[in-house]
This record gives structure tokens, sequence and C-alpha cells, in this order.
């Protein structure tokens, strides 16, 4: 399943937000895209979804414009966690998983055998089985990210798009999430789009990076080649310092106006000062 | 920790039981009080046309009527008061909060006063003409408001329905011939109406039941917010416009039938979700059960409370109503 933009132009009402975004989303892959508050990138999230009518230009879904297909075909191939989605008063882990399933049905086609199914696995897959039935507002953010993944799950869409799934989560539960997205590409082959902002973080776990600024994209490719002094300082508009490891983890260390900076050509640095992130992939 | 939810059936179960027990009450007990057997004797006598000529057949008669017709509106109004809630996703929305049922009894009384309009079946079309109109202002206003919508909502109702209610008033005042009927279009009441009068709301009745029955996975959808909504595959204002019209539809069959009636759409559905979850295949049900027993029980009440006087149906829920509306309100701030 192949998910494409092509100069594609998104607005609310008169204020253009997304500009000639051309984007060919890698299959199979995890995706991450990142860039400053307000650059547009849960609206072009929401144009790859369906849920804008683009101005100009257009999102093809394996080749064919997005907006020709029926809203329940999208939905069946097309899964999005919105970055605040609401929690409907006193629902259970297993009510709101069962909601993924709404595309699936329809006046005559109603809850089968299939659907507890699938729900059920969903829950396996995130790991929630035992939370199934707790009320989701009584759950740490973690659990509550997971439940709401097991709910794009239980949707069976081959393509994911995940706006901001780790924000407001402590650096335990972001890898945790981080790590059943990377479960989900690796084992199920699922097409995984996020927006995150840890970009140690979004440089580990992705195959694929997109630094978005101002409603474009300003660089785009392999981790490796995105994360730079260069490129941070255009899309975030800061001074850092950033070091590759071989193992492919990268620190980003910005140096602020306050405190001592040793020099951006300096290689030594104090041990605290680095951001470094252990987890799998 | 975990929540266990009781089936289905047996929500119904309890639902006709509690609504068996209610219809019972409600055909027994009044200014003269019928014994369980004479109202049995009654009704069979009703069926099978044999008047025993006892003064007990004209009261049961009545009040037959009186609880068909609780039974229809208190139906009508707690589906649409649970459409309305699940549609705003505004837990004190109420077809009698939202200005609603005051638009459509003021466009059943300007069509009485102007327009001669002096049927049940005129007053039906008046009055899903004044709902719909009130729906779209209330509706209009929210959207336009950069504040809280579920707020903004409800003021602008309440704001709709101080308006209309002098509205009506003044032309109670303007002709005074027909106060006492005229009284009916400010507060419900079932009582005093044959119960053929059902027949002439039925075709608006039945569509919009059928509508809102049928809209429980288009609410369950709506309750994750909009972008969630559109990305679940539901035509987002296509849905809600076809389930706004029916919820409007049941307000203006349940307002031709008996007038304004406030809270028992606000109660209704937020007693039943005590028990159902947030699952709207399940309140919806549950809501067409409890809503005739709320109206049915109130309605016994307002018969006994200061006799040998009755108080209306709409006057007995506004009372009762009104401390709930207070307690969800505070719940609404205070999360
Ligand atoms: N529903 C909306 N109506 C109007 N403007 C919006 C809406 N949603 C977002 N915006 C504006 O669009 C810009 C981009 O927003 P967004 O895509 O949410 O940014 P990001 O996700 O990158 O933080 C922001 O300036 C925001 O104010
Ligand atoms: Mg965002």
């Amino acid at each position: 399943m192949t998910l494409q933009s092509r100069n594609l132009s998104l607005a609310y009402g008169k204020r253009v937000v997304v500009e000639g975004l051309d984007l060919d989303v890698p299959e199979g892959r995890v995706t991450a895209i990142v860039g400053p508050n307000g650059c547009g990138k849960s609206t072009a999230l929401r144009g790859l979804a369906r849920l804008l009518r683009p101005t100009a230009g257009q999102v093809l879904l394996d080749g064919t414009d997005i907006h020709s297909l029926p809203t329940r075909t999208v939905a069946r191939r097309v899964g999005l966690l919105p970055q605040s989605p609401i929690v409907p008063e006193g629902i259970t882990v297993a009510e709101l998983v069962a909601r993924g399933r709404h595309p699936h049905h329809g006046l005559l086609r109603q809850w089968t055998r299939d659907d507890d199914r699938i729900v059920a696995e969903s829950l396996e897959r995130t790991h929630t089985t035992d939370l199934a039935g707790r009320p989701v507002d009584q759950l740490s953010g973690g659990q509550r990210q997971r439940v709401w993944i097991a709910m794009a799950l239980a949707q069976r869409t081959g393509l994911l798009l995940l706006d901001e799934p780790t924000s407001f989560l402590d650096i335990a539960h972001q890898v945790e999430v981080l790590d059943l997205v990377r479960d989900l590409s690796v084992e199920d082959g699922t097409t995984v789009v996020m927006v995150l902002h840890d970009l140690p973080l979004a440089a580990r776990y992705a195959d694929h990076l997109i630094a978005m600024r101002d409603g474009a994209i300003v660089a785009e490719g392999r981790p490796r080649d995105v994360v730079t002094a260069d490129t941070v300082c255009d899309v975030f508009g800061i001074t850092c310092r950033v070091r590759w490891e071989h193992a492919g983890d990268v620190s980003v260390i910005p140096l602020g106006r306050h405190l001592p900076t040793h020099g951006q050509e300096s290689p030594e640095e104090p041990p605290h000062a680095r951001v470094r992130v252990a987890g799998r992939p | 920790m975990t929540r266990t939810r009781l089936p289905t059936g047996a929500v119904v179960l309890l639902g006709v039981a509690a609504l068996a027990v209610a219809a019972c009450l409600s055909l027994a007990i009044g200014s003269r009080s019928l014994s369980p057997g004479a109202v049995l004797d009654g009704l069979t006598a009703l069926v099978t046309g044999e008047a025993s000529g006892s003064s007990a057949d004209g009261i049961l008669s009545a009040r037959l009527d009186r609880t068909l017709i609780g039974l229809v509106v208190g139906l009508a109004v707690a589906l649409s008061g649970a459409a309305m809630q699940g549609l705003t996703r505004n837990p004190l929305a109420d077809p009698g909060i939202l200005g609603v049922n005051s638009g459509a009894a003021l466009a059943v009384v300007l069509g009485l006063q102007f327009a001669g309009i002096s049927t049940v079946g005129g007053y039906l079309w008046l009055a899903l003409l004044g709902g719909l109109v009130t729906a779209v202002l209330v509706y209009a206003v929210a959207s336009v408001s950069q504040g809280d919508q579920s707020l903004t909502m409800v003021l602008t109702g309440a704001a709709v329905t101080a308006g209309v209610t002098s509205v009506i008033a003044g032309v109670l005042v303007s002709n005074q011939g027909a106060l006492q009927s005229f009284r009916f279009w400010q507060v419900g009441s079932v009582a005093g109406r044959d119960a053929v009068i059902i027949a002439d709301v039925l075709p608006l009745l039945v569509v919009s039941l059928l509508i809102v029955g049928l809209s429980g996975p288009v609410l369950n959808a709506a309750a994750l917010g909009e972008d969630l909504e559109r990305a679940l595959g539901q035509r987002v204002h296509l849905a809600r416009f076809v389930v706004a019209v029916g919820a409007v539809g049941l307000a203006a069959s349940a307002v031709a039938l008996a007038g304004p009636i406030a809270f028992v759409g606000l109660v209704v559905p937020h007693v039943v979700r005590l028990v159902t979850g947030p699952d709207y295949r399940r309140i919806l049900p549950g809501s067409a059960l409890v809503g005739p027993v709320l109206i049915l029980l109130t309605d016994t009440l307002g018969r006994v409370v200061t006799p040998p006087s009755e108080i209306q149906v709409g006057i007995m829920t506004a009372v009762l109503g009104a401390p709930v509306l207070i307690l969800l309100i505070r719940r609404a701030v205070l999360r």
C-alpha cells in the first residue's frame, strides 16, 4: 500500500498551513516527522488521512486520488491516531478498542465473532489484554497510549498515522510505545508515519526522517543524513551540537544562551551533558 | 478496578419490568384510585368492547389515554435527548435545554393564533419547523463562538427559551379566551387528550424513531472527537445532519402531543448510562424504556401531591430535573 502527496497544499479557511508538499511514504517502514510546534505536522497528517480537503495538489493512496475514494474505503486502509483524541467517559479498554471496528460495519453488517477475535488480537499485540475491563480514564499515560494504538490496530489498516504518540510520556513509556511501533513495522509489515518531538528517539526508531518547517519539508532521508547541526539550526532555529556514534545513536545538545558552550569545534565535552537513548530496535 | 456490564438482555428485561410497573401505577392511581382488580376488569372491558357501565370505566379510559400518550412522549423525548447528547458531545444537551422544545411550541402557538391551525397533524409540522429553526440557530451560534461550545450551546438554548416563552406569554395575554389551552404550550401535559392523536404524529414519529434508533454506531464514533470520527470512516456532516433531524423530529412529535416537557431528555440518558456504560447501541434502547417510566411516574405523582387538583407532568419533571441539571453542571465545571 503506497501513500504519496503531490504538490499538496492545506489550509484552514484562508490560512495556508501546508504548501507544495511532495511526499512518498516508504512502504513497510517507520517514518518520523519532526519540526517545531505549529509548523503543520498535524495538518499534514490530517491531509494524508483525508480529514482535510486540499486547496491544491492531491494525496494518492495506491496511486488513486484519496478524495475520489469513499470515506469508508479509506478508513479500511489508513488509520489515524489524532494528537488528542477524546476518551468517552467511563469507557473500558475493550469497549474503546472495539470502536476501531467501525469502518468494517454498516447497517447490514453488524458485530461478529471475527470482530471479537480482532479486538482480542489487538489487545494482545499491544500487551493490554490484562487491562481489557479497566476504565480508560484510570490508566497511566503509557497504558492509555498503547490502548489507543490497539484501537487503531483493530481498524486493520496497513498504514498507521500516529500524531505525537509519545508526547507527555516519561522516557520509559516513550520507549515502550516506540518499541511497539517498531514491532508493528518489523513483524507485521505495517507502514507507520508518526510525529515525534524527541530527535534522538526519532533518529533511533525511524527508518526515514522528515524535517518540516513552516508547512514545507526542509530535509528528508535517512536519520543520519537529516539530523545534523545545520538542519537542526535550520528547522528549529537553535544552535546545537550533534554527535553521531557508530551504533546509530545520536546526541543533540542545544547550546542555548546561558550555559558555557565549550565551543562548537571542541570534541571534548563532559559526559553528563550528553543525551543518549538506550532502547531497542 | 475491572468494570463488568450488565448484559443487554438483562438491561432490556429490567426496563420492560419497570415500564410495566409504571404503567400499572399510572392506570391505578389518581384522584380516585382503582384496585388492581378493577384496572384489570376495566382493561378487559375496553379491549372486548363490553363496557360494564360503571364509573370506573370512564376514569380508566381517560387514564389509559394519558398513559399511552405518556409512553410515546417519554420514549420520544428521552431518545431525542440521548441523540442530542451524543451528537453534541455535551452532557447537558436535551431538547428542552437547547431550546428546541420551546421553538417548536412557539411555532405551534403562532400557527394556532394567526393561521387558525388546530389539528394535531398541523401542530406536528409546525413543531418540526420551529424545532429545526431553533436547532440550526443554537448550533450556528455555538459553532461561531470562541469559548466553550458546550456552554455556549446551553446558554443560547436558555436565551431562546426565555425569549420564546415571553412571546408565547404575549400571545396568550392578547387571547384571553384561549388561556387554558395555551398554557399547555408553555408547560407540557399528557392529560385530557384522546390517545387517537398518536396516530396523527405517527409518520414523523416512526421515521425519526428509525433514524435515531439505528444511530448507535454513528454516535459511538462521534464520541471520539471529529478527527477520529472521520478517520473511522464516518461522513461526519451527513451523519450528524441526519441524526439531528431525527432527534428534532422526535422532540417535535412529543411537543405536538403534549407540549414542551423539560429535563426528561436530559436525565434519562444519564441514568441509563450508569447501567449500560458509554455504548450508544445500549444507551438508546435503554433510554427508550426509561423515558416512559419517568414520564408515567412523575405524571402519576403529579395527580396525588396536591389533591384535589393535579400538577402538569411538565412541571413535575422540571421540579425533579432541576437538581439533576445543577449536579451535572457542577460535574462538568469541576472536570
Ligand atoms: N482547526 C484549525 N483551524 C485553524 N487553524 C488551525 C487549526 N488547526 C491548526 N491550525 C493552525 O495551523 C498551524 C499548524 O498547526 P498544526 O498542524 O497543528 O501544527 P503542529 O502539529 O506542527 O504543531 C498552526 O498555526 C495552527 O494554529
Ligand atoms: Mg500537532
